[in-house]
């Protein structure tokens, strides 16, 4: 705890200034010069770590990865010496730029733009709950150095020929990049701090605790070779782009260039922490975050919908689409048949993205960090990178499912066949050039189409955890299944094929309903991620 | 003994024309008569031609009455038939070529054959009464065909056809109750997408990630080497200024007219 050497009383850093500041007389010190005045003592208990609050005296337990944090019962500001000393030390840190009334109006902004967001989003009390954070990120120093080359042609006609003149291409490249950085924290998405970055290195200071004064921080829990690659991959791409827009190689076309200059060496590996806002929003057994990038204050935010708004919102915008229907489209009930049968496809296939989306989020399928740390604990300690997806393994995997579902695939297939072989034939003899007989081919092949999605839904949905059932593929199929036996059966009233029209309508709304629902789900998140108890929301 | 033989073979006569008269099938339809009337100061036509026997004298009369009007724009004919082997849209514009060939007109038709009604048009009456509006019209009274009311089906066609060439409108349920479903439809999945555009982050672009780095890149000794030579063969297209090939003046072969129908 930082103790103002003016007052006594506390001392937190103040964004607006950059300095440390003291809420009792305002004075002003420097992060760098101030001492501090006292530490959170600590001991182990079992698996747990108390921490004494240097403050009140309060016993605080910790079990994760904090570095600082605030006591539960005075709301004191306690940095967890222990955890952030020595060889766990950050090199540097870029300290808070936005404060949270920034925060605010960024994410105010982004509610008003999003259709549809809950009411209670706006309310002014929620809003006042930003938390400011401090994650634990890897930054990278990669090198280039050595000689590249590549091949490139020229081409000119004369005459009847056209001549092609080839080139080696070489020259020596000396590079340096700094500052590429990742997120330290298996408890911080991937996806997410992907899209608040990136981060300025041009605000990277050197570390001092005073910083994390009035925050909270997490200390790093993935290994800094998670990301080596991807850091890789950035400066080789630039030096590629550089290397090819040489202004003495560009009027050649340059190929992909290789050699010895191509091959990136990391230099330099330092732990550093950066700013992140933070603001969650509770919804039954799901949370949803807003999270802003807290030196540039880029923001992503977990943004649910509102049935009710939605739906209601649907209904005023049916009216100026139908009104510029009128204008230019005409169709017969048999016309509107199979429209609604590609739609209820387009519905389906939207769905299963979704689910897909979804599966990859619940199972953080693609978050490194995430699944370093898990296969690290898995395997008792040996760090493994993200699971291999070759074809290789995806076949297999895909193999294992057909074997696990085969009575539904076989189930499906039948009867596919059989509602086709004996509708299509005959169909295919009487279909001629007459609109009015074009339904049934077009509704065999919806049918189908959702048919072969609402399976894979199914699969996917078995690869979720906790999930529900997806309801919306399995009613997409059925509505056109039921736009099919009506084209079949072709009816000469047209009350048939409204009737028709309006279940497969009815199934529509099923299927979008729970699709907003699904994507609900992935605007959310369950429960606990980011849940600190107590906290200062003073930030 | 002449006498009686003479009578004996006129009855005999007789009795035979009525046995066979009665079974003689009614093949009378494919003579059935063609009523037509032209309008003297435009010269166009209407005609009736009941070839399938599904109306009676007197509503072929009042029909023709019905039709009368449309002269004033262009030809209008109605056709039954028991026996077509095409499909009635296919049968419709051959009868209206046979009839009145390229000029203006319209041509309703009920095919028994195929269960179809189907209203053909071309030239001035095809601007007013396009195929959109042909298919409304089918749509509005295919039931009184369904139900075996030809008259009046055909007196509705006639008349609803009168009455856009006068200028007035017609009901069209089918368009908007159409019109009406697929708008909810699409609002769905318009607001969906929007939802979903609108709440997205965009990731950061290549330009962003790098000017927020600290980069040096240095290239230098750039050497470019001569490393050989090929040539293909690629004489020039000869390309006639003559527009080659190119359709010929007065764009012959184009389909005029259109109509549409409804299975009844």
């Amino acid at each position: 705890m930082y103790q103002c050497p003016n007052c006594g009383a506390a001392l937190r850093f103040d964004i607006p200034s950059q300095q440390m500041k003291c809420d009792n007389c305002g004075g002003m010190q420097d992060p760098y010069e101030i001492e501090k005045a006292s530490d959170a003592e600590e001991r182990q208990e079992y698996d747990v770590t108390v921490f004494t609050c240097p403050q009140c005296g309060g016993e605080v337990m910790s079990t994760d990865n904090a570095a600082a944090s605030f006591c539960s019962y005075c709301g004191a500001s306690t940095i967890l010496n222990s955890r952030i000393e020595g060889e766990k030390k950050p090199s540097f840190i870029i300290p808070f730029q936005k404060t949270k009334d920034d925060c605010k109006a960024a994410y105010k902004k982004m509610v008003a733009r999003t259709l549809f967001a809950p009411r209670e989003l706006t309310d002014p009390q929620y809003l006042d709950k930003f938390r400011g954070f401090y994650m634990p990120y890897w930054v990278y120093v990669a090198d280039h150095k050595g000689s590249v080359q590549t091949k490139g042609e020229r081409s000119y006609r004369r005459g009847n020929y056209i001549y092609t003149d080839h080139y080696n291409l070489s020259c020596d490249v000396d590079a340096t990049y700094r500052g590429m950085s990742y997120d330290a924290s298996s408890s911080f998405d991937d996806a997410v701090s992907e899209t608040i970055a990136p981060y300025d290195s041009h605000g990277i200071q050197k570390f001092s605790t005073a910083y994390l004064s009035g925050f909270f921080a997490d200390t790093a829990d993935v290994p800094s070779s998670v990301y080596v690659n991807d850091a890789k991959a950035v400066a080789e791409d630039d030096v590629k782009e550089k290397v090819r827009n040489n202004p003495d190689f560009h009027q050649y076309g340059p190929k992909t260039p290789t050699g010895e200059g191509m091959m990136a060496r990391l230099s330099r590996t330092d732990s550093a922490m950066f700013p992140v806002w933070f603001l969650t929003y509770r919804k039954k057994d799901r949370v949803a975050y807003a999270f802003v990038n807290g030196q540039t204050g880029k923001i992503s935010c977990d943004m649910p919908v509102d049935l009710t708004r939605f739906l209601i919102g649907s209904l005023i915008l049916s009216i100026p689409i139908f009104l510029l229907l009128n204008a230019f489209l005409f169709l017969t009930a048999t016309g509107l048949l199979s429209v609604a049968s590609v739609l209820s496809v387009f519905a389906a296939v939207v769905y299963l993205i979704n689910m897909r989306a979804i599966r990859k989020k619940e199972t953080h399928a693609e978050d490194k960090g995430k699944n370093a740390v898990e296969s690290a604990s898995a395997s008792g300690g040996e760090t493994r990178h993200i699971k291999d997806t070759s074809l290789k393994n995806r076949g297999k995997k895909a193999g294992q499912t057909v074997k696990q579902n085969v009575g539904l695939v076989v189930f499906v297939v039948i009867a596919l066949f059989q509602i086709g072989f004996f509708s299509i034939i005959p169909k295919i003899i009487e279909v001629t050039d007459s609109a009015l007989n074009s339904s049934p081919l077009m509704g065999l092949l919806c049918m189908v189409v959702s048919g072969i999605l609402m399976v894979v839904s199914v699969m996917e949905d078995k690869k979720i955890p906790c999930s529900s059932r997806p309801v919306g593929a399995i009613v997409a199929f059925i509505g056109t299944l039921a736009g099919f036996l009506t084209a079949v059966v072709n009816p000469v009233e047209d009350i048939y094929y409204y009737a028709c029209v309006i279940f497969m309508f009815i199934c529509m709304l099923i299927t979008l309903l729970d699709l907003t629902e699904k994507a609900n789900t992935l605007a959310t998140r369950p429960l606990p991620a980011f849940e600190r108890k107590g906290g200062d929301q003073r930030g | 003994m002449a006498k009686k033989f003479l009578s004996l073979s006129a009855a005999l006569l007789s009795a035979l024309i009525l046995v066979f008269g009665s079974v003689i099938p009614a093949y009378a339809d494919e003579d059935a008569t063609e009523r037509s009337y032209k309008n003297s100061s435009t010269g166009y036509e209407a005609v009736v031609y009941d070839m399938a026997g599904l109306l009676s004298d007197t509503e072929e009369k009042a029909l023709l009455e019905d039709m009368k009007p449309i002269t004033n724009y262009g030809s209008a004919a109605f056709i039954s038939t028991d026996s077509n082997y095409s499909t009635t849209s296919y049968y419709a514009e051959s009868m209206y070529r046979e009839y009145f060939g390229k000029g203006s007109g319209t041509l309703f038709v009920i095919d028994m054959d195929n269960r179809e009604i189907y209203i053909f048009t071309d030239g001035e009456i095809h601007k007013t009464v396009n195929n959109h509006y042909a298919t409304s019209i089918s749509d509005n009274v295919y039931r009184y065909a369904s139900a075996k009311k030809y008259y009046a089906c055909a007196q509705e066609v006639f008349a609803e056809i009168t009455s856009l060439l006068n200028g007035a409108k017609i009901a069209q349920p089918m368009k908007y109750i159409c019109n009406g479903l697929l708008a909810i439809i699409l609002a769905l999945l318009t607001n969906y997408f929007l939802s979903r555009i609108l709440s997205r982050t965009a990731k950061p672009g290549r330009e962003a990630l790098m000017a927020s780095l600290t980069a040096r890149c240095n290239i230098t000794n750039s050497t470019v080497q001569f490393t050989g030579q090929t040539k293909v063969y690629d004489p020039p297209s000869s390309s006639s200024s003559g527009g080659g090939g190119g359709h010929s003046g007065g764009g012959g072969g184009g389909h005029s007219g259109g109509g549409g129908g409804h299975r009844f």
